[in-house]
């Protein structure tokens, strides 16, 4: 058996993480079902949403169990791709998939009313995401994180021991859904953070990356005593396993934000252009809701309701 | 051109536009959130891989590493795979048997053949034992020859228990040898299975939850003189 064979063929099929992804789609294949059959769905929930809910779940399983998984014990690089598809692949296209009400539908009336109790706008669950997912908390977390895990004590701590590993892991792709939140904005509601703000957002979060990954590239020693003993597999010695490692963050890292920034500047061009992509009918639907607005008689629009749709 | 503020929009003319509810309580983005991070926090299933006990060993013709797994280990379930390299690379052709031995204290003595069926890292071959008493133990890795070789350990020894190498059997034709290192396998606690302790922990606060939460509920939906749901 080749190298290449036995790599492709090491697959680590953790019982845990494969029923937290199957929950996680059974959940929201079964709203987005229900709501199909209620006739809404098709409104609420357009296909490519779908498409990226699941990519978002195939990339957590490409980091989690596949070959990737199982050789990040062994090399450095591995690690890296691990973690770049974790919070650069896997978190936003999770959020894409505005996972909130196809989730909510996947269960029966009075769990909904109860679950829209949960996440009502004065419980202290709701008020606690609110300040998490500020901007400046959520990017301030993500930083933070991502340094902190590599700095080289805490980092060989997590290749040490299984449950520090774990939780590693749990903070990386924890900060990125954090990170991403004000972002993408996947809750439909007004935007904390406008698409020009938002790409002025990204970048701390850019340059974190690409300081990191240029440090870890263009050192001249190995930082991390876990690689040191790992074997000389595939000709690739300790450095040059941390080289690779920094230039995957420092450059596929950084080619990454590149997709996020154009769609933000696409946004923000079309918003400033008076929503050409908006359908004609449904432009002078708002025209005519302004109109009824600025006579005093229009209800509140923003997500202040005291009884969720979705919940209904 | 200057950044500007998404426009609020009525909910019907988001749905129109294929845009999420925002009436929807946004907050339940951490449902499917808390699914999937259970899952990366929950995982502890052993792999291959973990701590390299023994790097690069020169045994006959190969170079051995040797990692064992969890870190630290505990009693129950312990994985130790090898790693075997020749001149052109990992090879999985050399038959390896491991032998565990307590030292210092009375306890049976295990022998594992370590295989490729048992590894994830399929340039690795693994020896799975299931250790139920802790203290310090011997892990001998008999790689060629020397595993076919390997017989029963005795129940009890006394060693010196740094790595080394032990040439044995060393024939022109299949050599072999011995590597081995000691380490100490502390007793399992539930914190070691997080998976059981998540649901001790989590499942009194989710009933205490539901209880206070769901009465709040129901009784601010009769003060509102709604019906029940």
């Amino acid at each position: 058996m080749g190298d290449l064979q036995a790599f492709l063929l090491s697959w680590k099929f953790e019982p845990t993480i494969l029923i937290g992804v199957g929950l996680a789609a059974f959940l929201y294949a079964r709203g987005w079902y229900r709501l199909r059959h209620r006739g809404r769905g098709g409104l609420i929930l357009k296909p490519w949403r779908a498409w990226c809910f699941a990519g978002g779940l195939v990339t957590v399983l490409l980091a989690l169990v596949s070959p990737i998984a199982t050789f990040d014990s062994v090399f450095f690089f591995m690690h890296m791709t691990e973690h770049v598809l974790l919070i650069m692949i896997a978190a936003p296209l999770i959020w894409l998939g505005a996972p909130m009400v196809p989730t909510l539908w996947a269960f029966d009336r009075r769990t909904r009313r109860w679950l829209g109790e949960l996440f009502h706008e004065d419980h202290p669950v709701h008020r606690v995401f609110h300040f998490l997912t500020r901007p400046g908390v959520a990017l301030a977390t993500f930083v933070l994180v991502l340094f902190g895990w590599h700095f080289p004590p805490l980092y060989d701590a997590a290749q040490g021991s299984t449950l520090v590993h774990e939780l590693e892991h749990f903070m990386f792709f924890g900060s990125a859904l954090l990170f991403w939140w004000p972002v993408i904005h996947p809750s439909g509601a007004e935007r904390r953070l406008s698409y020009g703000a938002a790409i002025l957002y990204l970048f701390p979060a850019k340059i974190a990356g690409f300081v990191l990954g240029a440090g870890l590239t263009l050192s001249s020693e190995p930082y991390y005593q876990t690689f040191l003993n790992s074997p000389s597999i595939w000709g690739l010695d300790p450095l040059g396993d941390q080289q690779l490692g920094g230039l995957i963050m420092w450059v596929v890292g950084g080619l990454l934000y590149i997709i996020p920034l154009l769609a933000l500047v696409i946004m923000m061009m079309r918003e400033d252009e008076g929503d050409v992509w908006i359908p004609e009918t449904v432009r002078a639907g708002d025209s005519a809701q302004a109109r009824a607005s600025r006579a005093g008689d229009s209800a509140r629009t923003d997500d202040a309701s005291p009884t969720p749709a979705g919940v209904a | 051109m200057t950044p500007t503020r998404g426009r609020r929009v009525s909910p019907a003319r988001r749905s129109d536009r294929g845009l999420p509810n925002p009436t929807a309580p946004r907050n339940l983005a951490i449902l499917p959130a808390l699914a999937v991070a259970v899952a990366l926090g929950a995982g502890t299933a052993l792999a291959n891989g973990g701590t390299v006990r023994i790097a690069e060993a020169p045994v006959g013709p190969w170079v051995v590493t040797v990692y064992s797994s969890p870190t630290p280990l505990r009693t129950g379930e312990i994985d130790i795979s090898t790693l075997v390299q020749d001149s052109g690379g990992a090879t999985v052709d050399v038959p390896i048997t491991v032998t565990a031995t307590p030292v210092g204290f009375v306890a049976e003595a295990v022998l594992q053949p370590a295989t490729r069926r048992q590894a994830t890292n399929k340039l690795f071959k693994a020896a799975k034992f299931d250790i139920g008493v802790p203290g310090r133990w011997v892990f001998r890795i008999h790689v060629g020859s020397a595993a076919a070789a390997a017989g029963g350990p005795s129940p009890v020894e006394t060693v010196d228990d740094t790595v080394g190498t032990d040439p044995a059997g060393m024939g022109e034709a299949d050599p072999g040898g011995v590597v081995s290192f000691d380490a100490v396998v502390a007793k399992s606690t539930i914190l070691d299975r997080p998976f059981l302790l998540a649901a001790l922990v989590g499942l009194p606060l989710l009933v205490t939850g539901w209880l206070l939460l769901g009465r709040d509920a129901e009784a601010r939906a009769d003060a509102d003189g709604h019906p029940r749901p």
